[in-house]
């Protein structure tokens, strides 16, 4: 597996120079899951940030008891985990892998290191996270506003 | 034209408006770097009522409020309007175009009279090139700041669902 090539796939490490990847490469693991199997969970402290090499993850979010949903289908080259590795507070969502998944993963104490030393590497990878969160944000409001149109139909 | 803020600190806090030093925005800028950042804002007055932006309008503006009130909010067709968020004093909105061209994805209305700092995505770009450093604690105070929202949005999909269950039978994995 080349490992190099996964991490400049991945949308938040597209802008990053062959010098900044092999940095990342440095600290990435890769591992596997079985379908079912639970990578973290809502509520849970700690975790890694995930780049899926093959295979699927869904993001679930409890609703109440009985009810989730899945607020994400993550895909090969598709990532998750950034919003705990930035402001350091328990996962929103559990991540479940739904087939035989395979993972690089990058664990937060790691990273947050990497990206305290190389500042420039740092202004690249907010500005990608930036663009996604506000596309996620984009997304519920989305979701908000069909659910609102369907419950006063 | 650019013009801000060499009023004394008192004066600022005296009209009711924030001290945008102690912005969480700014929290780990240094004064000096404070003091390089404020001369690229500029500011903007709102009356009650005035749209700041509409959806669907471009962007490069990025804006803090200082003081008032502004509602963010989207046209639900057969709905209504439905208010997204409120921005009050120190919080600020419209980050995405300092980075992206993507439109406006929300209007933006006064709610009452209201003062705005903005920073236009010229005078952030040019921030990066000469400071990049103080561009870098701007962006990640930003996304800290979008790590919340997006909890907040998080939970209420949730109470969306919670509310609605009692009175409708739409199911929530259907939108």
């Amino acid at each position: 597996m080349d490992v190099k090539e996964i991490i400049k796939k991945a949308f938040i490490f597209t802008p990053l120079t062959d010098d900044e990847v092999s940095k990342l490469e440095g600290i990435a693991k890769i591992r596997k899951y079985n379908s079912g199997d639970i990578i973290f969970e809502e509520g849970s402290e700690g975790g890694c940030l995930c780049i899926v090499c093959e295979g699927r993850v869904n993001l679930m979010k409890k609703l109440d008891k009985e009810k989730e949903t899945c607020l994400a289908e993550i895909d090969e080259n598709g990532f998750f985990g950034e919003i705990s590795l930035f402001d350091q507070k328990p996962q929103i969502v559990t991540a479940v892998a739904e087939e035989e998944t395979v993972l690089l993963s990058f664990d937060y104490p790691a990273l947050r290191g990497l990206l305290v030393i190389y500042s420039e590497m740092a202004r690249k990878i907010f500005n990608q996270v930036l663009k996604l969160q506000s596309n996620l944000l984009r997304q519920t409001n989305e979701r908000i506003r069909k659910f609102l149109q369907k419950a006063t139909e | 034209m650019k013009w801000l803020i060499d009023l004394p600190l008192k004066f600022i806090i005296l009209n009711g408006m924030v001290d945008i030093r102690k912005l969480p925005l700014f929290s780990e800028l240094t004064k000096r770097e404070i003091d390089e950042v404020l001369p690229l804002f500029g500011r903007k007055l709102l009356s009650e009522g005035e749209a700041l932006f509409l959806e669907g309008d471009s962007g490069d503006r990025f804006y803090i409020v200082e003081k008032g009130s502004i509602s963010i909010c989207i046209e639900i067709e057969g709905v209504g309007v439905e208010e997204l968020a409120l921005f009050e004093n120190g919080d600020f909105f419209g980050e995405m175009s300092l980075i992206d061209d993507a439109p406006r994805s929300a209007s933006a209305i006064a709610r009452k009279k209201s003062t705005l700092l903005y920073l236009d995505k010229k005078d952030f770009l040019y921030l990066i090139e000469r400071s990049p450093s103080i561009a870098n604690k701007i962006l990640k105070a930003m996304v800290l700041e979008f790590c919340q929202r997006l909890r907040e949005s998080n939970d209420r999909l949730k109470d969306y669902y919670l509310m609605s269950k009692a009175f409708t039978s739409v199911d929530v994995d259907e939108c």
